[in-house]
């Protein structure tokens, strides 16, 4: 739970914009298309986790049920 | 000290936000996201602190702990509160937040009730 999951996340926007940008190039933009939602919908199911986690802190401290 | 690090979350939070925002800000905003919800977590033990001084202040002066859990609960009700509005309001949805605001602001006013009741007895008793 520290600095890395940003890096990760912006990793993982920066290679979704390369390959749909490589993609799109190339001829195949229906992959391309594909692909940047791949990349959004990995980056959701993270900040999920994290959202979840905050909110079991959240509950486990505050005793918010 | 932990504010050091919580600066250098923010600022790289901002600036990787920004790298993303032209071309995907809907990552963008998720990365800020991340971000605020990393500063949070580590508020966290920063707050335990602070409660144990309130529970052994409750057990010194004898106020049993039905007075304190619900102000611990609108402490952390207004803490997400604050949190989801500003997220909200980044990412351009100003109603969404305002919607969060005020559903935040009734439900703290349910839970205020009983207080209220207890407080409102004890005057009327002392009348």
């Amino acid at each position: 739970m520290s600095i890395d999951i940003i890096f990760k996340i912006a990793a993982i926007g920066i290679l979704t914009i390369v390959i749909s940008q490589i993609l799109s190039h190339s001829g195949k933009s229906d992959i391309a298309t594909l692909s940047s939602l791949a990349g959004l919908i990995i980056v959701l199911v993270m900040v999920l986790s994290m959202i979840n986690d905050l909110f079991d802190t959240v509950k486990e401290l505050f005793d918010l049920y | 000290m932990l504010i050091f690090k919580i600066i250098t979350i923010a600022i790289i939070v901002t600036i990787s936000s920004l790298v993303l925002k032209q071309s995907r800000p809907d990552i963008a905003m998720l990365i800020s996201v991340a971000g605020g919800i990393l500063i949070l977590l580590m508020l966290f033990n920063q707050f335990s602190s602070i409660f144990k001084w309130i529970n052994n202040l409750a057990t010194k002066t004898g106020i049993d702990n039905s007075v304190f859990s619900p102000i611990f609960k609108i402490i952390g009700i207004g803490y997400l509160a604050e949190f989801s509005a500003s997220v909200c309001e980044d990412a351009g949805n100003k109603s969404m937040a305002n919607k969060v605001i005020l559903s935040a602001k009734i439900i703290i006013l349910v839970l205020s009730l009983p207080i209220l009741n207890s407080l409102i007895d004890t005057i009327v008793s002392v009348l």
